[in-house]
């Protein structure tokens, strides 16, 4: 249960990151290397949703 | 007999001449955190020196983090992470530094260049602490140590928690 707490705490965090990525553009980053981050990020989100989904079933 | 032998020394001299050339064209990307101990102390814009000259530049602060990515190519996305999640009765501590940068190589043929930018978030939640710091860092250009001059180039310094990123290209 605590590594599902944890997980959960992580993508939360991730996910919020991404919002923060829209500030890149307005500081002067091209929108493609932001479009770049953002789909790195978008990648490691879900491979930390699969993550978590496979923990809650062995729960 | 020798002379097939012959040729086939000079093939391989030349093959591991390519390969050396190639090698040559790959960047390392340093990078480092740190976090104002002392009052008085003031970062440098601009860091000459070799790592040892860097290190002890920062004789007011504490380093929070020092990264190496090797072989970075252009258009990389580089996480830097450390974490420490603790538990704090109920809830759950985190303290560490979690950054996303993006990479650039704008080399012509005439010179080497290199950017960075990103986002940084630093935590210290829990325990009675409650400190957040996002930073967002504008692509800024990197001194390339093959260029002659070893220097390290601050990205970001946050006057609030005394917090300032360096970073540099090394070969």
């Amino acid at each position: 249960m605590e590594k599902v707490h944890l997980i959960l705490k992580k993508l939360r965090d991730a996910m919020a990151s991404m919002k923060d990525l829209d500030e890149l553009e307005s500081a002067g980053m091209p929108k493609s290397d932001v479009d770049r981050m953002r789909s790195a990020m978008q990648n490691k989100i879900n491979q930390m949703m699969t993550d978590a989904m496979n923990d809650i079933r062995a729960l | 007999m020798k002379k097939r032998i012959a040729w086939l020394l000079i093939a391989t001299g030349g093959l591991l001449a390519a390969s050396s050339a190639f090698a040559d064209e790959t960047r390392h990307l340093n990078f480092a955190a740190f976090q104002k101990v002392k009052k008085d102390f003031t970062f440098d814009p601009i860091v000459v020196g070799k790592f040892s000259d860097f290190i002890s530049a920062m004789d007011g602060a504490q380093v929070l983090i020092l990264s190496h990515t090797s072989d970075s190519v252009d258009g990389d996305v580089i996480n830097i992470q450390q974490d420490v999640l603790r538990q704090d009765g109920q809830n759950l501590g985190d303290y560490g530094i979690n950054c996303q940068l993006s990479f650039k190589d704008e080399s012509t043929k005439a010179n080497t260049s290199y950017a960075v930018g990103g986002l940084c978030n630093i935590l210290r939640v829990g325990n009675g602490q409650n400190m957040k710091l996002k930073a967002i860092i504008p692509p800024a250009s990197l001194p390339d140590t093959t260029q002659g001059v070893e220097a390290w180039v601050e990205l970001y310094e946050d006057d609030a928690t005394g917090i300032a990123f360096y970073a540099n290209v090394s070969h």
